[in-house]
């Protein structure tokens, strides 16, 4: 059975709630976590040294395990390649949520699951606006809407796109999580990039509004990555 | 020619690239002309008056019958394409006297310039000069006109007009009444061939080209270059002006030509373009960085209490310096605080995008500092020195962090200004653990001497031992001894004596540096870097600052924080250093040093003008031109001019060269301060030479002002 290594979770430094200061340490340090060490990132490597074989965590997780490490957590995977990483939230600021995966690569969310960022994957998105499809999702209705999404050039300036996008509920559907069963509509959205090419990204949302499933693009070097939220 | 991002893995990094970068599409006949034998826009020997994408910058190496052309052409501006070649020809005495050597060996400097665009129906039309600065053995101009035809522009024809070397066959009186052309001057070179150009007989040139496939291409070209002078020696034999030839691309490996020219001889070509903006990734694959802590709401004020804690100071320092170490590129020089404000000085020793190192220090002090520092105050440290004082409202960096238009939005909210302008507070100051900094290592190294006249390449490899300490408030002292292993600069040209007349030979006479020294003192300097108000900055540096001279240097620089505008004096006074490496010092002495004025010109293109006295004691001024782009490449050309006359300068009459800077993470993706500087200079002489000494103002401290800081903005919160 491979080993998970967790990435770290929050940290705290200065005393929010006390007034004293004090020493940085991890938000909710879990026992489990520095028992569990190994494989590093997830995500496939090409052409690199490593022959680990790329892994996914969520067949060596099940639900006792997730329990015990009481954090945050969901998995990634880039369409593009075989395996996936494990990341735990670190950082919360204003409804978007910071996760990394023990290899430093890192994704903001926003707290239902919808992409915002990315960091580490050399064609990055660096910010978004996608509030309209965040609308369309939490109330799972059709909808057009435009997105902002800004990336990086050749000469690491700002390139901005504008994505024109069709919200479409394809029905009801019931997923299964490592060993948890969820209720979840299927919503897909189709966007258009001003070059003319697109793609479509796949939402499975609860009623809660928690996108428990999703598969959303993040550029067009890098693909689209395949997030499941293990954790509520 | 199918047109390719570079390629580098490096373990993980290749899974964002190897495998997901798009495949190539292939660029059509105008996209990406080809590249002639002389590395320009062309057919084989002939130009086209197409030109290279914006900012490309190519080598195309050719062969045909013994000669060989090596060349480096880049697209200055959209329209500008600017080459530098080197050239290699078998047992040709174009000057009658005959050489030593097996080859001839010519540099020469072309301009190609695209006047008209192609339109509907009309065609592009472009101008060129073919060694505008050399001895004039490739001395040619055109005017010439290019037309695609066909989907994707399969097909394209070309016509021009040539001069010189181009208007050799069949050639006709001057169309535009400009009448001879006197004979080629094969002085020293270097001068500008101004009563040459476009005069003399003139004769019409064209082709076709046609994009068989994706990757191959065929050329067929009428040729009025008849190689008047190679051919009465021998070189080559014309018996046709018909070229014909076929180019393959191999994307990211070039492309490959082979031509039948001439009627007799078979050649090759090669090239390999890149661009500046298309490095390894559009980003980078460092970690993600901390994030952001907001602090709770609270309708009280947040407490204070925390100034009078008394292990406050250290708990500080400690997580703050936990958080860098994590971060691997910062590290902490001081701490000062007050209830409301925090300032803290750093050293960003791996972001070469200014700003990246900015948004970290401002994640990492929203982690660590106490809720009611509601200001951060980013100092940057420059070789020991404050170069900039940054000032962000942390409710900015707060609102920010996942904002679509966070990046520009929080460096416009912020102040940038001289770093001495505001005291710091003073309730809580404490140093980091380590505010000295010790580096030092032992390794190879590398030194060439590229396109000397006499060889294209020189070179030696050796062994390093380095070593670099900055300490107290503003010093460092460092130092290098090499020992050369194998190579053959010590091989290069001496030049005998002082010529009458003539500059001291405070450069000709390197190579005896070479050949006297076993190991050597390359160099061992102290320096001071310091403020003398707000917008200026000082460096006093003494000691052996290079190979061949040491002495005192001091330079003032006047610098605003938010202009690119700056003003520097430099006085040195330095004495020759012995030729075996040492610490001993020649008879000779000079004083030496500039004023200097470095300014934006328009667009990525910046100047620099200094004027003053040089090594060998001779007035005078360099000007240089540099192309800078926001991820660090930078591609200029210089010249200098001094009281040095061209005859006393000797071959290439004056100084002048090309210099090319590639940052290291444009190669690995990840982030660096290193980066590699080339000068390709087609001799070095004695005329016009400068002092080298490490770590000049004007190529540190800009670099956290605020136009620096707003050019690399994009990569704030990365």
């Amino acid at each position: 059975m491979a080993l998970i290594s967790l990435p770290r979770p929050l940290v705290v430094c200065a005393a929010a709630a006390c007034f004293a200061l004090s020493a940085c340490g991890t938000a909710e340090e879990s026992p489990l976590g520095t028992v569990l060490g190994g494989v590093a990132s997830g995500f496939g490597q090409v052409g690199g040294g490593s022959d680990a074989a790329p892994s996914d965590p969520r067949q060596v997780l099940d639900r006792a395990t997730i329990e015990a490490i009481g954090q945050p957590l969901l998995t990634a995977e880039l369409t593009a390649l075989p395996g996936a990483s494990l990341m735990t939230r670190v950082g919360r600021n204003r409804g978007v949520d910071s996760w990394r995966d023990s290899a430093g690569l890192g994704l903001a969310l926003s707290d239902a699951g919808l992409l915002r960022a990315t960091r580490g994957f050399g064609f990055d998105l660096m910010s978004s606006d996608a509030s309209g499809t965040a609308q369309a999702l939490a109330a799972r209705r059709p909808a057009e809407v435009n997105r902002t999404m800004v990336y990086l050039d050749g000469e690491l300036r700002e390139a901005r796109e504008i994505h024109r996008c069709r919200l479409t509920v394809e029905g009801q559907a019931g997923i299964e999580i490592v060993g948890r069963n969820h209720a979840t509509t299927q919503i897909s959205e189709v966007c258009s990039r001003p070059d003319g090419d697109s793609y479509t990204n796949r939402y499975w949302v609860e009623a809660s509004g928690t996108i428990r499933r999703s598969e959303q693009w993040i550029s067009d070097e890098v693909g689209s990555i395949r997030l499941d939220r293990l954790t509520d | 020619m199918v047109r390719t991002r570079l390629v580098v893995c490096l373990g993980i990094s290749c899974f964002a690239h190897g495998v997901l970068a798009p495949a190539a599409s292939a660029d059509t006949l105008s996209q990406m002309p080809t590249l002639n034998y002389y590395g320009l826009p062309g057919l084989v020997d002939m130009p086209t008056a197409n030109v290279m994408p914006d900012a490309d910058l190519s080598l195309t190496g050719s062969y045909v019958d013994g000669t060989l052309r090596g060349t480096i052409a880049f697209q200055v501006m959209p329209r500008l394409t600017a080459t530098f070649r080197y050239a290699a020809i078998p047992e040709f005495t174009p000057d009658s006297t005959p050489i030593n050597q097996d080859y001839y060996l010519d540099r020469s400097f072309d301009l190609h310039w695209q006047i008209l665009d192609e339109d509907s129906w009309w065609p592009s039309l472009a101008v060129g000069i073919r060694d505008i600065a050399g001895t004039g053995v490739y001395g040619g101009e055109y005017i010439v006109a290019t037309r695609h035809f066909g989907a994707d522009d399969r097909l394209a024809v070309t016509a021009g007009l040539g001069f010189g070397r181009l208007g050799e066959r069949d050639g006709f009186a001057n169309p535009f009444g400009l009448g001879n052309r006197p004979p080629r001057d094969f002085g020293l070179g270097g001068t500008v061939n101004f009563d040459q150009f476009f005069r003399g007989d003139a004769a019409v040139f064209g082709g076709v080209e046609y994009q068989a496939s994706d990757r191959l291409r065929l050329q067929l070209e009428y040729s009025t270059d008849i190689y008047t002078a190679e051919a009465a020696d021998g070189v080559i034999e014309i018996e046709s002006p018909i070229n014909l030839g076929a180019t393959y691309d191999m994307g990211r490996y070039g492309t490959i030509g082979a031509h039948y020219l001439y009627g007799t001889t078979f050649g090759l070509s090669y090239s390999l373009s890149t661009n500046p903006r298309r490095g390894a990734f559009n980003g980078t694959l460092d970690a993600a960085p901390e994030p952001v802590r907001p602090r709770p709401v609270s309708a009280e004020p947040y407490a204070t209490s925390w100034v009078s804690q008394p292990d406050g100071a250290p708990i500080l320092r400690d997580n703050v310096e936990r958080l860098f170490e994590e971060d691997g590129g910062l590290e902490l020089v001081s701490l000062s605080l007050d209830p409301q404000r925090a300032t803290i000085r750093v050293r960003n020793i791996r972001y070469g995008q200014e700003a990246m190192a900015l948004g970290r220090v401002l994640r990492v002090l929203s982690v660590t500092m106490p809720n009611s520092v509601e200001v951060f105050e980013v100092i940057f440290i420059v070789n020991g020195a404050d170069a900039s004082r940054v000032r962000v409202n942390r409710s900015d960096v707060e609102a920010l962090e996942h904002d679509v238009n966070g990046a520009s939005g929080l460096m416009a909210r912020a102040d940038v200004e001289p770093a001495g302008r505001v005291g710091d507070p003073d309730t809580i100051t404490i140093r980091g653990t380590t505010p000295d900094r010790l580096t030092w290592g032992i390794g190879p190294y590398v030194e060439t001497a590229l396109f000397d006249p006499d060889a294209p390449f020189r070179g030696d490899l050796g062994l390093e031992a380095q070593a670099r300490f900055e300490f107290g408030r503003g010093f460092v002292a460092e130092g290098a001894l090499r020992v050369p292993l194998i190579g053959n600069l010590s091989d290069a040209r001496v030049v005998d004596g002082v010529e009458p007349g003539g500059p001291f030979p405070v450069r000709s006479e390197s190579a005896l540096y070479y050949q006297e020294s076993e190991a050597r003192l390359d160099r061992l300097t102290l320096s001071h870097y310091g403020r003398l108000g707000d917008d200026l900055y000082t460096r006093l540096t003494f000691g052996y600052m290079e190979r061949m001279f040491a002495g005192a240097s001091a330079e003032v620089l006047w610098q605003r924080v938010d202009s690119r505008l700056g003003l520097g004096v430099e006085l040195n006074h330095v004495w020759r250093r012995d030729f075996d490496g040492g610490f001993g010092l020649q008879d000779y002495s000079v004083t030496s040093g500039h004023v200097s004025a470095y300014f934006p010109i328009f667009g990525d293109f910046t100047g620099q003008v200094d004027v003053g006295r040089y090594l060998a004691g001779d007035y005078g001024a360099t000007l240089r031109v540099d192309r800078e782009f926001a991820n660090g490449w930078r591609v200029g050309a210089f010249a200098t001019f001094t009281d040095v006359s061209f005859d006393e300068f000797g071959e290439g009459s004056f100084d002048k060269g090309i210099e090319l800077t590639v940052p290291l993470g444009w190669f690995t993706g990840t982030s660096s301060r290193s980066e590699q500087t080339t000068t390709l200079r087609p001799i070095l002489r004695d005329g016009g030479a400068r002092l080298s000494v490490e770590g000049r103002l004007h190529d540190l401290i800009p670099d956290y002002h605020q136009p620096a800081l707003e050019e690399t903005e994009a990569m704030l919160w990365r």
